[in-house]
Formats: structure tokens, C-alpha cells, sequence
């Protein structure tokens, strides 16, 4: 039970309604607010995070359509976690009846590029795929608006056209454009969907989730989280510039290795710690950057093989 | 020790430093505000050069996310701790598909409370929280003042509230 001296005042969530909305502009009577007495913070993020909370009982797919008995299911099922906090417009009710066709069909070929190498793919429809390092995309001439990402870091720049969504995959998962600029990211054991603009439709056929600017997914073997985050700071791999909100260590170190060119691992002991911040990688090598963002991510870099294994500070544990 | 601006975006944002370092003391930062706003450009300076339609608000809304991250962190890392120490150290299994079913039945019942608060509040938190439209728009399609739309979204959201505590307490 709260005691009335721990609920946000009526101030506080009124300026937490205020402040929500996109055009809110007063910034500087927000901050005078703020400045008048330091309760007003805590009082004003928990405020926050009770109508993130409230905003959070409507995230819930809609019972999904009954499926056509010709369409194959997915092998896996998907169990969906809300992560707390997220807020998202999901629950599209319309299955867009797609034919989707395996990538192995008609001419495929992959595009793959080596350690720390970007590429850009310019596809004949004007679409526009950011490639990070060690990433290898599949593509087939006979499906030109069909993408298959079998490993790494790619941001799409999708030519949105609703008679023909482009789409990719990703292992028996499917991403369907609806007008966007994406990241996706596929690890051995999670993949992470980030929408910069427009939307995106998560598995159409199942699942249904549609994701819109700043929804976040991460998809593991059990299930998925959805979540929110800056659009601004998506896909800002391109410019070295990585952040992260509670992530775990060892996908800080996957990504590290993808932008780095060289593998960097966690510690087990530490693989599951997670970090919240901003690295900003810059050009200079891959030693010297890790040597420099090492004491953000509180770790200590040991030389392992051609790359590091990042390990913890505390002589106690390894 | 950091290269010259190179965008209009970030000649802004230094030239506006104290102003937004006051707001990030005063947001729940303190002593950590000058870090956190150097993190701040960090971001921004990052950013491709983007007409940005009102610098100030966009400097603004980047310093409030920012805050709201670690403010997520702070709790996040509290409730791991605290589970770390109840449990083996090993991440919870997620739930199961009994959890949509709950969620669902949870949604009819907000939308129950939401019907009872009377159609003008009900309206204003649709179109506010599903459909996304901003406040300002709201209150103009309605006829009724912003301060209006204000006090329907401060019912709604203490009614939500209220129904949420009853879900955490089940």
C-alpha cells in the first residue's frame, strides 16, 4: 500500500501530461518548476512513470484473425512480454494476406561485408540498406522487395508502396514495411528491431505488432520485449555513436566487435550486466577506442586472440 | 579537445549551455549535470546535419529522454540488484502465453474505467494515447480549451492509475 506522501502531486502530473505531448514548448517554466524545490523531480518522474504504467494496459495485440489453413505457421511460438514502461501503439487487427516467398527462391545472392566495413546497397526500387560490419544480407532478383538478413546490423531506407510492402526476414521471423527507416540487428541469440520513422509490422501472420517511431523490439527464444527509445539515436552505428538503455554486456561486446572489426567478448561473469549510456567510437583504432570507452562500460579489456575478452575491475572475479 | 561545431544543431546547443545544464541540475541530474549534458552532445554532435524545425524544443526533448534513460536504468538495475540477490543470478524465464490473456482482460477493463469517466474525457485520451493526436489538435477538434484537454487527460490518467495499483496488488 503507497502512503499519500509517495503519490506525485496533482502539479506534478499535470506538467507529466504537459511535457508528454510532442509540442510542448515551455521548457523554461518546466525547469523553474523543477528548480523551486528538489522534490519536484522524483515527484514528476514518478508521475512519469505511473502514466507509462497506465499507457502500458493498452499495448496488448488484438486476439489474432483466424488463419487461412494454407498459410504455414511459424515453427516457434511467441510469447509476448510487455516490457515495463513501454509504450506503444501495437494491436493492428488487419492480416495483410502476404505471400511470402523463402529466399532460396528464383536468383538469390548475399552481399557480405568483412569486419568494421560498412556498405551501402542501393536497390533498383530506390530502397537503401546500411550495411555494418561482418553482415551478410540475402536478395533475390525474382522478389526485389525481399530481404533476408542472416547475421549482423543492416538500417533500411524503405521506398514504402502498400500494394507491394517491401519485407525482410529474419530467420522464421518477418519484418513488413509500412513507410520506414529501421534498424535490425541479429545476433546468435537475440535480434533487435529499432524503428526510426514511418512503421513496421512484426510477423503479420502471427504476432501482428506494429511498431512505429521509437519502438524497439528484441526478439529471444522465448519471447519478445517491446520498448522505446529516441528515434534520433537509431541506427547511430553509422556514426559510431552507440546507446544503450540496460543492456546487457555481451551484446554491448557483440555490437562492439561488429563496429570495431576485431571480437570482443564478455566475461561470463559479467556478460549479463547491463550498461546504460553513449559510446562514441570515433575513427582511431580499435585498441585505442576500447581502451578509451572501457572505463564508461566499467570493464578492463584483456588481449585475447585477435581481439579482447572485456573482463571486471574487481580482482575477486575473473 | 572535442573538433569545432560542425552543425547548426550543436553551435545551438553550446551556446545554450547554461540554460540547458539548469535544466538537467534542476531535472534530477545535480552534480552530474555538466557530464550528463556532455553526453548530450556527444549525441548530437554525432547526428547528420538535419533542418531541425525549433532547436530549442528538440535540444530540449534530447535532454529530457536522456533523463528519463537513466531515470529507466536507475529503476532497472534497483529491481535486478534486488532480484540478484533473491535468486541464482540467472535472468527470470519470460512468461508464459497466459500473460497475453491477462493483459487482455486488463485492457477491457481500462477501457471500462475510461468509458465510465463520461464520453468528452474517454474521447480526449483515445485520441490522445491510440490514435497519437497532439494536445493542441485535440482541444481545436473539440471546441474546448487546451487546459480542458489537460484536466481530461489528468482524470484519466489518476483513474488508470487507481486501476493499475489494483492490478499490482492481485
Amino acid at each position: 500500500m503507497t502512503r499519500s506522501s509517495d503519490q506525485p502531486s496533482d502539479t506534478a502530473r499535470l506538467w507529466a501530461i504537459r511535457v508528454a505531448d510532442a509540442d510542448f514548448g515551455d521548457w523554461d517554466g518546466f525547469t523553474d518548476w523543477l528548480a523551486a524545490d528538489p522534490a519536484h523531480a522524483a515527484a514528476y518522474d514518478r508521475a512519469v512513470d505511473a502514466h507509462e504504467a497506465a499507457d502500458a494496459l493498452f499495448d496488448v495485440p488484438d486476439a489474432p484473425a483466424t488463419v487461412p489453413a494454407d498459410t504455414p505457421r511459424p515453427s516457434r511460438r511467441h510469447f509476448v512480454w510487455l516490457g515495463a514502461g513501454g509504450a506503444i501503439a501495437a494491436a493492428l487487427a488487419v492480416t495483410l494476406g502476404l505471400n511470402v516467398m523463402a529466399p532460396d527462391a528464383g536468383a538469390p545472392y548475399a552481399i557480405e561485408t568483412g569486419p568494421g566495413a560498412h556498405r551501402t546497397v542501393a536497390l533498383a526500387d530506390g530502397s537503401r540498406i546500411e550495411l555494418n560490419g561482418d553482415t551478410r544480407i540475402v536478395f533475390d532478383k525474382a522478389a526485389p522487395r525481399l530481404a533476408s538478413l542472416e547475421r549482423g546490423e543492416a538500417m533500411f531506407h524503405v521506398r514504402h508502396d502498400e500494394s507491394d510492402p517491401f519485407v525482410v526476414k529474419i530467420g522464421d521471423d518477418t519484418l513488413v514495411d509500412a513507410g520506414t527507416a529501421f534498424d535490425v540487428v541479429r545476433d546468435p541469440r537475440r535480434t533487435r528491431v529499432q524503428v526510426a520513422e514511418g512503421k513496421v509490422i512484426y510477423n503479420p501472420d502471427v504476432d501482428k505488432l506494429a511498431l512505429d517511431a521509437g519502438a524497439t523490439l528484441v526478439i529471444e527464444r522465448d519471447g519478445v520485449t517491446l520498448g522505446r527509445m529516441t528515434p534520433g539515436d537509431i541506427g547511430g552505428w553509422r556514426a559510431g555513436t552507440l546507446v544503450y538503455a540496460g543492456m546487457p554486456l555481451e551484446t554491448v561486446a557483440a555490437d562492439l566487435s561488429r563496429n570495431l572489426g576485431r571480437p570482443i567478448e564478455a566475461a561470463p561473469a559479467i556478460a549479463a550486466q547491463r550498461f546504460t549510456g553513449t559510446l562514441a567510437l570515433g575513427d582511431g583504432d580499435a585498441g585505442a577506442t576500447l581502451t578509451r570507452i572501457a572505463p564508461l562500460l566499467g570493464v578492463v579489456p584483456q588481449p585475447k586472440g585477435d581481439g579482447w575478452t572485456l573482463t571486471s575491475p574487481n580482482r575477486a572475479q575473473p | 579537445m572535442t573538433a569545432a561545431p560542425t552543425t547548426g544543431l550543436e553551435r545551438i546547443l553550446l551556446d545554450n549551455r547554461a540554460r540547458l545544464v539548469r535544466f538537467l541540475a534542476a531535472r534530477g541530474a545535480g552534480d552530474d549535470a555538466e557530464d550528463v549534458f556532455h553526453e548530450l552532445w556527444q549525441k548530437i554532435a554525432a547526428q547528420p546535419g538535419k533542418p531541425v524545425a525549433q532547436p530549442m524544443s528538440y535540444l530540449f526533448r534530447a535532454a529530457e529522454n536522456l533523463m528519463r534513460d537513466r531515470h529507466r536504468a536507475d529503476q532497472a538495475r534497483g529491481r535486478r540488484e534486488q532480484d540478484w540477490q533473491e535468486s541464482d543470478g540467472a535472468p527470470a524465464p519470460p512468461p508464459g502465453g497466459d500473460r497475453v490473456l491477462l493483459a487482455r482482460e486488463r485492457l477491457r477493463e481500462a477501457e471500462a474505467v475510461l468509458a465510465g469517466l463520461g464520453e468528452r474525457a474517454d474521447t480526449v485520451f483515445r485520441r490522445y494515447r491510440i490514435d497519437g493526436i497532439g494536445q493542441a489538435e485535440i482541444a481545436r477538434d473539440l471546441g474546448v480549451s487546451l487546459s480542458t484537454v489537460e484536466k481530461d487527460l489528468q482524470k484519466a490518467y489518476r483513474a488508470l492509475a487507481e486501476l493499475r495499483e489494483r492490478f499490482d496488488a492481485e
